[in-house]
């Protein structure tokens, strides 16, 4: 018998037969996801789906014993392979442990597993009067997971990038580690920092290799009195960016991205439901937008009191006027962009993901996920430079990019991407070659612009550029995970 | 295993952009994105989703996966209730039954067809009809009732029956009732009686094509030589068929295709039918995937945007009620969850068909109805059957049994 074999035994055992299979067929759909080229795909040893801590841990044991290694995966939708097999691994899917455990109204968070969805949180929260971070992507993806990788969205800048406050991890050995207050047993969930050294942030952004986070502590945001969305406009980046920069170091706006042309008549898509590219985005010059439409806009949350939230919208107005932009009043917006419109509105102000969201716009092309880096303030307008030159170079319209505060002010998100138009098949070879362009991108981008890759990229390599911090952390994952199980072909040690 | 493309190219392209975020297995945000995916709820692997499915004919398509048994027992568990791509946002109702049909004209293709489907197939060929009766029993339902004959004398109207309220005699008196309705407000309709066949789409959801051609073509025929251009059925199945899948394959011309519901709200309307009897019940109302989302995505798709459905119609017969107080379930319209009993369920995985029921009656009897609603011989008895599993008090009518006791 296999070792596979073996632990396929243990765990019916331990799991019902309808929670646990190797049949070929269930095991298809957990072998790629929209970012596996045409063709190539890993099957799973087989996929196991646990319902509590105790089944991930019994599982995680027995995988240990046995040495067969696991990928674990909340909800699957990853655009960038995290979350599918490289040489037959288990897939411990967690769409099970759905439950929202706890919500505290009075210290503003609340306890969740890997399995509830954004939208789910999002209601919840909306129903407590709290607002959470989401992302851009879809309502249909973990919070958990996208918290653990950092989310990239609509609440990073007045508050902070990080929404996580203590975690449930089950480690390879077994053992169930509660990180920040939830480590005392007694203390409830609600901060990350104690005493003490913080594991938390240790299992941020590990990507599944140190242990399966089975429960989390995420911060909800007081919604206010009064929600609105700001959009305002500009013929270039330059000025959005310091529009930006001063609104969000004056406290003036919960969060604010800017967006390219493009990428807002992507948000047109949502609701034509079309399956045609209006013809302008094809274009060949991207940098600049068809007559009459703004090169972006920045859309910003405004909440709290009314009269404050009447107050820091005066305020943005004219700030945004001084450096050359202007205000789209919001029946404008509505009547000429009815789907960013709603987009943006779903996003910002009701913080649920419309539906269909985002995701609807790659019935158009593969979203490939391009450039996301964060970068000082100073150094994005170069790297904005930098990603025109790639893309001019090595890419067909149409490509778009989106910014934002990130870190308050002292860090912005950057993400351009690069949408394929057309057959997925036809494409391949453009497909290849883009990605070879990719390859050495983020160590340039580092190099030249001090610019961090936003989420891991599956680079074996990348880490050893951190040097004595990257060696502490391989001895850590060492410690943890010996036997090198935990989602090792991602490549992140 | 032949490399014969299963996917057309452009379904392939939209299945290999799946980012699995498993939308569509949930409702929209007025249902609090609950789970109306049937199969997904059942089974729970991502794989038993559209999503899943998606991923399924992507690797048949791209040659590394068989169209196994395994293969085969997913793609004929999905229900085809269409809910799944209410919620993608990238495909609508015909791109997935075009998946689905191509998965399983591959599965028939090679011989990987459930047993109970077979069953069917072979009596349908033999008998024209879906319930494995013999075909000289298609016109009992409809003796002592006195109404035209098409087949020897002109009518305005034609009433198709359909299998299931010709065969299962539980019913007949609904059928029977949906024809007096319409005399008694003075239509001119006419029946095929023993003549009617079946309308052919289950057969194309089971994946055999041409057998659904070929009762298109018949029906159609009978129908030109008899003078008909206006078809009223009381099974949410035929209308189906007879409205979107013979249009597809333009077949259906400028026959006018109405469901019973849609004609009953419109002789009410008119004042030609009158409902004055009080109905002391409280009702919820189910709606048949097949007067809801399989018409109203197909209609979208051609630019029509929700032109087709029959969501309303139903309800203004039950409001226009005396007496009978209506509420709503949670998950309605393009939301609703399935009866159970459709793409082939209720006959090859009975079980998972009463399963998907007893779901639905559980949600009907928490608004506090006394009766559910619906206006599809298939629901109705699919709810009728798991109802005798269930210890309430839940009662199951056709919409036309509660006009006929407003009368």
């Amino acid at each position: 018998m296999s070792n596979v074999d073996l632990l396929y035994k243990e765990l019916l055992s331990t799991f019902p037969q309808e929670r646990v299979s190797r049949d070929q067929a269930i095991l298809t759909s957990y072998a790629m996801d929209s970012a596996s080229p045409a063709g190539i795909a890993t099957l799973p040893a087989l996929v196991a789906l646990p319902q509590t801590t105790e089944e991930v841990r019994s599982l995680l044991v027995a995988a240990n014993r046995f040495k067969v290694p696991v990928v674990p995966m909340s909800r699957g939708s990853n655009l960038a392979g995290l979350a599918v097999p490289h040489k037959g691994e288990v897939v411990v899917d967690l769409r099970l442990m759905n439950k929202i455990i706890e919500v505290n109204p009075d210290a503003a968070y609340a306890v969740v597993e890997p399995g509830v969805t954004h939208h789910q949180l999002s209601l919840e929260a909306r129903r407590n009067g709290f607002i959470t971070h989401l992302p851009t992507a879809t309502g249909g993806g973990s919070s958990v997971a996208n918290y653990l990788m950092r989310p990239s969205g609509n609440l990073s800048a007045k508050w902070d990038p990080d929404p996580i406050l203590s975690l449930e991890v089950v480690t390879p050995s077994g053992d169930i580690i509660r990180t920040g207050s939830a480590s005392f047993g007694t203390a409830g969930w609600r901060a990350r920092y104690g005493p003490f050294p913080d594991l938390t942030g240790l299992f941020a952004c590990s990507y599944g290799t140190l242990g399966i986070v089975t429960k989390m502590a995420v911060k909800l945001h007081d919604r206010g009195e009064e929600e609105r969305l700001l959009i305002t406009k500009f013929d270039s980046f330059p000025p959005a960016l310091a529009y930006m920069k001063l609104i969000v170091r004056r406290n003036l706006a919960d969060s604010v991205t800017f967006w390219t042309w493009v990428w807002n008549m992507f948000h047109e898509l949502m609701v034509s439901k079309s399956q045609e590219l209006p013809p302008e985005m094809m274009k060949e010059d991207q940098r600049t937008p068809p007559p009459g439409i703004p090169f972006g806009i920045a859309s910003a949350r405004l909440s709290g009191y009314k009269e404050v939230v009447d107050t820091q919208e005066k305020t943005c107005i004219r700030l945004a006027r001084e450096l050359g932009g202007d205000y789209i009043p919001p029946e404008e917006a509505k009547a000429r962009h009815p789907g960013s419109w709603a987009y943006l509105n779903s996003y910002f102000v009701d913080g649920i993901h419309p539906k269909p969201g985002e995701d609807s716009t790659l019935r158009a092309g593969l979203w490939l996920s391009g450039c996301l880096v964060n970068a000082e303030p100073s150094k994005v307008l170069e790297v904005e430079q930098e990603m025109w030159r790639f893309a001019e170079k090595h890419a067909k319209p149409p490509y778009m990019f989106r910014a934002l505060p990130f870190n308050h002010a002292r860090e912005f998100f950057f993400a351009f991407v690069i949408l394929v138009v057309g057959s997925v098949d036809e494409e391949k070879e453009y497909i290849t070659q883009l990605r070879g362009a990719y390859k050495n991108f983020y160590y340039e981008f580092l190099e030249k612009y001090g610019a961090i890759m936003f989420r891991f990229r599956q680079d074996p390599s990348f880490l050893a550029v951190t040097g004595p911090y990257g060696e502490l952390l391989r001895k850590i994952k060492n410690l943890i995970d010996p036997n090198n199980i935990m989602h090792p072909g991602v490549n992140l040690f | 295993m032949s490399n014969e493309a299963t996917l057309n190219k452009r379904l392939y392209d939209l299945m290999s952009r799946c980012v699995r975020c498993a939308q569509c297995t949930t409702g929209y945000e007025n249902t609090e994105f609950e789970l109306v995916c049937p199969i997904y709820k059942r089974f729970n692997f991502f794989t038993y989703s559209l999503g899943g499915i998606a991923q399924l004919g992507r690797a048949v398509r791209e040659g590394w996966l068989d169209p196994t048994e395994s293969v085969a027992n997913i793609v004929y568990n999905c229900i085809s209730c269409g809910a799944c791509a209410e919620m993608c946002a990238q495909v609508d109702f015909r791109d997935m039954m075009e998946l689905q049909h191509e998965l399983r004209a591959k599965c028939v293709e090679v011989g990987q067809v459930p047993v109970a489907h077979m069953i069917t197939i072979e009596s349908l060929k033999k008998d024209d009809n879906m319930m494995q009766k013999p075909k000289a029993e298609r016109g009992k339902w409809a003796e002592g009732l006195e109404v035209k004959d098409i087949t020897k004398e002109k009518a305005e109207v034609y009433y198709h029956a359909g299998c299931r309220y010709c065969f299962d005699e539980e019913l007949w008196p609904i059928a029977r009732s949906a024809v007096n309705l319409l005399k008694r407000a003075g239509v001119d309709v006419g029946i095929a009686g023993k003549d009617e066949t079946c309308c052919g789409g289950r057969a194309f959801e089971l994946g055999y094509q041409g057998e659904f051609i070929k009762y298109a073509e018949n029906n159609l025929e009978m129908l030109r030589t008899a003078g008909i251009k206006t078809l009223v059925t009381s099974c949410a199945d035929g209308y189906y068929t007879f409205k979107v899948l013979y249009d597809m394959f333009g077949k259906r011309g400028d026959l006018e295709v109405l469901h019973i519901t849609e004609y009953l709200a419109r002789l009410i309307k008119e004042g030609r039918l009158k409902l004055i009897r009080n109905v002391p019940l409280t009702v919820t109302y189910h709606d048949p995937c097949h007067l809801g989302r399989k018409v109203e995505p197909w209609i979208r798709h051609e630019g029509k945007l929700k032109a087709g459905e029959i969501y309303q119609p139903p309800r203004d017969i039950l409001n226009s009620i005396p007496g009978l107080k209506f509420i709503e379930m949670r998950r309605i319209k393009e939301n609703a969850w399935c009866c159970g009993a459709g793409g082939g369920i209720i006959d090859a995985y009975p079980d998972f068909a009463r399963w998907t029921a007893q779901e639905r009656i559980e949600e009907a009897k928490a608004t506090g109805a006394e009766v559910m609603v619906t206006a599809c011989p298939w629901c109705r008895s699919n709810f009728s059957d798991a109802l005798q599993e269930s210890n309430g008090k839940l009662k199951i009518y056709d919409i036309v049994e509660l006009v006929e006791q407003a009368l």
